[in-house]
């Protein structure tokens, strides 16, 4: 980030070929493809134009998804203005399993259990499992402590177990 | 005795659980590639921009430097000849202008010279104000501006740095200074920022604040908070602004009684103005 910074768009292009995907589906487990993908533009719109400010004291992927959290934050109050963000913000339809016939039947059961999940816990498996965030780096994104963040994953864990059990 | 979720807590941060085996599995989605094109694209324009600004920042700052130097030799050349004493015969004067001739004679000449700056000072710091009032801001602080009532620029708080400020006895130096020496983050700089800060709080545009004060890190909570509690006012809120010192201020938005509901913490740095926190009393 610092190389693109100073003037590097090969770094760049580099630090987005690695980040991209799992930016995007992190965007597709909250929302629709066509949210997904406004979105996931806005969060590099936003790096693009921060870029002078990025310091190197915090990894650059919790840096991301802070911004990408805040970014989906807005979306749901846009949605939604006036009320307190809903615990049961579910994964939009058209990303449940239902239409990803390709996929084997326990991950299709997976994503449809992590669909219905609130969108706090779903979000905290989804960087873990993307991005392998640690709790205070997830604590951090969510402006929460360490210990919310451990016991929204001990429930998350527990209703995905029964999907896995099956 | 081990609470049973807490192994399985243990076991799925260490990486061993069949959730992390059956999402990876699942979860194998790409970004489109119009979409990478136009990032990327953005991306190399927002280099372009920056070099051509650059460029043309070369060729600004000497004329900048070559203009303020030739503000500056004039007013000098002006201050000079404003200083040259009147020729001492002074043969058609009334008995009262003879008198005060001969005072002036009487004065040293540095005393008439002072007396002399004093004026041109004043003439020169009325053209500054004039200079100041053609100078346009920009377009989102004035808009900013002409949304804060008049009381609201005009706090008379004493700790208040939006108050406007007399230059009348502001010395010839100081005015002579070029105004590209000005601060960034002088009082009145301090207030628009405050004041477009209050109004993209209200408004709620938090898009438009996190990139505007790179407040990217503050948490949503806090920014719905300030939000809310600047919403619940019948109009904009008064400022009251402590310079902490460093190039940082805390800013209290108060209501119609004067009562804080919501401070910020601006800083200004080399990479521009920082909304360092957002706080409700």
């Amino acid at each position: 980030m610092l190389a693109y910074a100073g003037g590097d768009a090969g770094a760049f292009e580099r630090l987005y070929r690695r980040h991209k995907d799992t930016l995007y589906r992190y965007f597709l487990r909250h929302v629709d493809a066509a949210d997904a993908g406004e979105l996931f533009q806005d969060v590099w719109k936003n790096l693009i134009q921060a870029r002078g400010r990025y310091r190197a004291d915090a990894p650059f992927g919790a840096w991301l998804y802070r911004l990408a959290h805040n970014r989906l934050m807005d979306h749901y109050r846009r949605l939604r203005p006036g009320d307190a963000l809903p615990e049961d913000l579910s994964a939009p339809a058209a990303e449940r399993p239902d239409a990803q016939l390709e996929r084997d039947d326990g991950a299709r059961r997976l994503l449809a259990a992590l669909g219905r999940l609130p969108s706090e816990q779903r979000e905290i498996i989804v960087l873990r499992e993307e991005r392998e965030l640690t709790l205070e780096q997830i604590a951090e994104i969510q402006g929460v402590g360490r210990e919310t963040v451990k016991s929204r994953l001990r429930y998350a864990l527990a209703k995905l177990r029964e999907v896995l059990d099956d | 005795m081990t609470d049973p979720r807490d192994s399985e807590l243990q076991q799925y941060l260490a990486g061993h659980s069949r959730l992390s085996a059956r999402y990876r599995e699942a979860s194998r989605e790409s970004s489109p590639a119009e979409l990478d094109d136009a990032v990327l694209a953005q991306a190399r324009h927002a280099l372009t921009r920056d070099r051509r600004g650059r460029r043309t920042g070369r060729w600004l700052v000497p004329l900048a430097t070559a203009a303020t130097l030739v503000l500056a030799v004039s007013l000098v050349l002006e201050l000079r000849d404003q200083a040259v004493p009147p020729p001492p015969a002074q043969p058609a004067a009334p008995a009262p202008e003879r008198a005060a001739a001969a005072q002036r004679e009487s004065e040293p000449a540095g005393a008439r010279e002072t007396v002399a700056a004093d004026a041109t000072a004043e003439r020169a710091a009325t053209e500054l104000r004039k200079s100041e009032a053609r100078a346009q801001p920009p377009r989102a602080e004035a808009d900013a501006m002409q949304a804060a009532p008049k009381a609201a620029r005009e706090e008379p708080e004493a700790e208040s740095v939006a108050a406007p400020r007399t230059r009348r006895a502001a010395p010839a130096a100081a005015l002579l200074a070029p105004a590209a020496q000005t601060p960034a983050h002088g009082d009145e700089a301090v207030s628009t920022q405050a004041r477009a800060l209050g109004a993209l709080l209200r408004a709620g545009d938090f898009d438009t604040l996190r990139t505007r004060y790179a407040a990217e890190a503050l948490a949503p909570a806090a920014l719905d908070a300030a939000a809310e509690a600047l919403r619940g006012l019948s109009a904009e809120p008064r400022l009251r602004i402590v310079d902490d010192g460093a190039a940082q201020w805390r800013i209290d938005y108060l209501d119609e009684n004067g009562r804080t509901r919501c401070t910020a913490r601006l800083r200004h740095g080399d990479s521009g103005w920082q909304l360092l926190a957002l706080q409700l009393p």
